[in-house]
């Protein structure tokens, strides 16, 4: 029973942290420091595959129709501007996808339960999310320009504390993106990334012995799914609405505790 | 005639009454938690649930490689041909399924 409960609230999680700009990885390590390595069961890799495949297919589930539409003439004349958003979410993946693959034993070391770290990119979460709510003239599209400096955005926000859809969606919003493209484009750019690094992960035969009960993993996987639907739909409309100051309080209120943490002890 | 007329306009005027009260309070809700709840139809639900079958299926699959005691390893059990090569395509070939039910009109 313990376990089912344990894999729902790892899927809330999942689903809440895949959408809402407050940094998983950031808030993770945080509970390291005040709980102890040892006090946290690192979920087992087909867990984490099942609850990322869960929010994977709540992003799709959310934007079924703009990837239908966008996916429609890839082949004809008329489907430029559909290639065209395509390459442009293929040119927004690369800096992730060298910075995960080039440098995976670097960005290991960061995860060190480095307080001052995690506080520091917490508050730059925080003053990014700030600086979106305030942004107008909010109206451009998304260019080759755009997407590299967003994709670079996702890439940086490998560093524990900076939360990847926040740091995609307020960079997009301050270089003018509509505020809603700015959310597609956030949560379509991630999709294929997803799916890349849970069929590396299930083919390089990088197994170890796993008892996971079938069932906790069916739990976790719908708890992550239904939030995700949620979570998206709400992001959406936050960033819409320009409502992200809240999570940008909530970051640098968590920031400074990390930092004061940091020098206290 | 004139008489005729008041009274026809009265009927009328209570007819329209009742009908739109009865349909904003109850067909309207019908009509749009139903526009809510019937996002996909029965075949994209079923092949939803193929493609979820699937992935679970896979996850199954791949649980296990325990070897029977601390002194013991056997890579045939850790890295067996259900664990590192029939459970991963699986588990693809579910979120193929669940992408195809998704888009599928």
């Amino acid at each position: 029973m313990f376990e089912l409960i344990e894999a729902i609230i790892l899927g809330v999680i999942q689903g809440l942290t895949e959408f809402l700009p407050v940094s998983s990885s950031g808030h993770l390590e945080i509970a390291k420091v005040l709980l102890g390595d040892d006090s946290l069961n690192e979920e087992s890799m087909l867990m984490t595959v099942s609850l990322h495949a869960a929010t994977a297919l709540s992003t799709i589930i959310v934007f079924r129709h703009d990837i239908k539409d966008l996916s429609k003439h890839l082949i004809r004349p008329e489907g430029k501007t559909n290639r065209s958003f395509w390459m442009l979410i293929v040119i927004s993946m690369i800096p992730a996808v060298i910075i995960g693959l080039g440098f995976e034993s670097q960005i290991e070391q960061l995860f060190s339960r480095n307080m001052l770290l995690v506080g520091s990119m917490l508050l730059l979460t925080a003053i990014l999310l700030y600086f979106a709510d305030m942004a107008k003239n909010t109206v451009k599209k998304v260019g080759v320009k755009e997407a590299i400096i967003i994709g670079l955005a996702q890439a940086i926000a490998i560093l524990p504390g900076i939360s990847r859809s926040g740091a995609t969606i307020s960079s997009s919003v301050l270089l003018g993106i509509d505020r809603e493209a700015s959310a597609r484009f956030s949560f379509l750019m991630v999709i294929p990334l997803i799916f890349g690094k849970m069929a590396k992960d299930l083919l390089d035969g990088s197994f170890s012995n796993y008892d996971e009960s079938i069932l906790a993993l069916i739990c976790g996987f719908i708890a992550a799914f239904v939030t995700g639907i949620l979570a998206c739909k709400l992001m959406i409309r936050l960033v819409k609405s320009s409502q992200l100051k809240y999570f940008s309080w909530y970051c640098s209120l968590i920031g400074i505790i990390a930092i004061i943490y940091h020098f206290a002890s | 005639m004139a008489n005729k007329k008041k009274k026809v306009v009265v009927t009328a005027s209570k007819e329209k009454k009742t009908v739109k009260a009865t349909v904003s309070k109850s067909q309207r809700i019908d009509q749009s938690s139903n526009q809510r709840v019937l996002v996909f139809n029965k075949s994209n639900y079923l092949l939803m649930l193929a493609g979820l079958a699937l992935i679970f299926l896979g996850l199954l699959l791949m649980t296990g490689g325990k070897m029977p005691s601390p002194d013991v390893w056997d890579d045939n059990i850790i890295y067996s041909t259900r664990r590192t090569l029939i459970a991963p395509i699986l588990i693809l070939a579910g979120l193929a399924v669940e992408f195809f039910a998704i888009f599928r009109k």
